[in-house]
C-alpha cells in the first residue's frame, strides 16, 4: 500500500489506529519490561511504516529530501533518547497530559522521521546506525541489570533487572543477525541502489 | 544546495536536541524521579499539604500543633522487615547525636505510616520503642484520613507498591521540613548532611 495522493479518508486509518495503541499504551505500562520491549518499538514502528509510505509522495518529495536522512534520523535519537531517561518514564506514568506528549513523539518524531529517512541514507550511515544501536542495547542493559537503585519510582527492582536481561538478550540476537550477512557469500549492495545521497 | 541545507538542520537539530535534554535534567543532572524531588526542594521549596495524624499516644496532632520549626520526616510501615528498620535505627542513631549538640529541643523526629490498614497507634509504640525513642523528639503517627495521606505521598513523590509478599516497595528519605517547607530530602546514609543542615538551620534560628 503506497499513499500517492494525500487525502483526508486515507488519514482516518492512521489516526485510529494510533488512538488504539496509545489506549494500549498506558496497559503495556504497568509492566516495565512490556512498556519498553513491546509499547516503545510499537509506536515507533507504527510511525515508521507510515513514514515510509510518504517518501514516494510528489509534492513532499523536495522538502522530504532536505528533512529526510540525517536530520530525520538526529531528530529520532534525541528524541528517544529524551524519552528513555527514567525521570520522564515516571512522569508520563504519573500524568496523562506528559504521557501524550511521549506517545506522540515515539510515533511522529521517531518512528515517522526514521520512516522517511531510512531509504535515502547512505549504507555506511546505516549500518554506523545499527551498530550504534546495538551498544546503546548493550549499555543501557548492563546500566539497568546492575544499578542497585530503583531507576523509575513506579517499578519494582526485579522488574528492572529483568528489562536488563532481556535488553542484553535481544543485543546478543540482534548482533548474530547483523552479523550473518557477512558470511554469505555475495555481496549485500542494497545501500548502493539508492544513490540519492552518495 | 540540499545537501548544504541538510547539514546546516543537521546541526541546528542537535543544538536543539541537547538543549531539550539539558532542560529536561537540569543541566545533566538530573536523570530520576528521586533526583528531581531532590533538585525541586533545594531550589524550589514547596508548602506542605495540611495533614493530621494520631500519634502513639492517640493524641491527634498536625505540624502546628508541634511547635517545633524543624521537623525531619520519613515514610515508614511497622511490619516492614527491612528498609523501615534500618530508618528507624538511623533515626534513633540521629536522636543521640541531636542530643548530643543540644539541639533536640528545636528538632522533631516524625515517622509517618503509609500503611493506613495496619499501623495503629499501638503498632507505632513497639516500632518506637524499638529504636529506644524519646517520644518528646520523636512521634509515630497514623494518617487516618486515606485523602490526606495520599495528597501528601504524592506531594513528596512517595510511590508505595505492592512487593507481592504482603509488604511494600517505597523510595525511603528523610525530608528536612522548616517552617512547613520541605527544603531538603536525604537518602538513609546521610546522617551527616542531615546534622550539619540542621546545624546550619540552629543558626538562623
Amino acid at each position: 500500500m503506497q499513499i500517492k495522493r494525500l487525502n483526508y479518508l486515507s488519514l482516518v486509518t492512521p489516526v485510529l489506529i494510533g488512538m488504539v495503541l496509545m489506549g494500549v499504551m498506558r496497559w503495556f505500562e504497568q509492566s516495565l519490561v512490556v512498556n519498553i520491549l513491546v509499547g516503545y518499538p510499537l509506536l515507533v514502528y507504527f510511525g515508521f511504516y507510515y513514514g515510509r509510505e510518504l517518501i514516494d509522495h510528489r509534492t513532499l518529495r523536495s522538502t522530504l529530501d532536505v528533512i529526510g536522512g540525517i536530520p530525520g534520523v538526529l531528530v529520532a535519537t534525541f528524541t528517544l533518547a529524551f524519552w528513555m531517561i527514567p525521570r520522564w518514564v515516571d512522569a508520563s506514568l504519573a500524568h496523562l497530559n506528559i504521557a501524550l506528549i511521549k506517545y506522540l513523539c515515539l510515533i511522529l518524531l521517531v518512528g515517522f522521521s526514521l520512516g522517511c529517512s531510512w531509504s535515502r541514507m547512505h549504507f555506511i550511515t546505516k549500518a554506523v546506525l545499527k551498530i550504534e544501536f546495538l551498544t546503546m542495547l548493550f549499555r543501557l542493559g548492563w546500566i539497568y541489570m546492575i544499578s542497585p537503585d530503583r531507576l523509575c519510582n513506579n517499578y519494582l527492582l526485579g522488574e528492572q533487572v529483568l528489562l536488563g536481561k532481556s535488553l542484553l538478550a535481544i543485543g546478543f540476537l540482534l548482533m548474530i543477525v547483523l552479523c550473518l550477512p557477512l558470511f554469505v557469500a555475495e555481496r549485500d549492495d542494497q545501500g548502493l541502489e539508492n544513490p540519492k545521497l552518495t | 544546495m540540499k545537501l548544504w541545507l541538510s547539514g546546516l538542520l543537521s546541526l541546528c537539530i542537535t543544538a536543539a536536541g541537547l538543549f531539550v535534554l539539558a532542560a529536561g535534567t537540569h543541566g545533566y543532572s538530573v536523570w530520576t524521579e528521586e533526583g528531581q524531588r531532590r533538585w525541586q526542594a533545594t531550589n524550589h521549596p514547596q508548602q506542605l499539604p495540611l495533614f493530621e495524624w494520631r500519634n502513639q499516644h492517640h493524641e491527634e496532632r498536625s505540624l502546628a500543633t508541634l511547635n517545633k520549626p524543624i521537623v525531619l520526616l520519613d515514610f515508614i510501615y511497622t511490619s516492614c522487615p527491612t528498609v523501615c528498620q534500618l530508618m528507624g535505627y538511623e533515626f534513633g542513631r540521629l536522636q543521640t547525636l541531636l542530643k548530643e549538640k543540644q539541639l533536640d529541643h528545636s528538632v522533631q523526629l516524625l515517622s509517618i505510616s503509609f500503611d493506613a490498614e495496619r499501623d495503629t497507634p499501638a503498632t507505632m509504640a513497639e516500632y518506637l520503642k524499638r529504636y529506644r525513642a524519646n517520644t518528646a523528639h520523636w512521634e509515630g503517627g497514623v494518617v487516618e484520613d486515606k485523602g490526606r495521606l495520599s495528597e501528601l505521598l504524592e506531594h513528596l513523590g512517595v510511590v508505595v507498591l505492592p512487593d507481592g509478599q504482603g509488604g511494600y516497595v517505597h523510595n525511603a528519605a528523610f525530608y528536612l521540613v522548616y517552617e512547613g517547607r520541605v527544603i531538603s530530602i536525604f537518602d538513609r546514609d546521610q546522617l551527616q548532611l542531615i546534622l550539619e543542615s540542621i546545624e546550619a538551620l540552629g543558626q538562623v534560628i
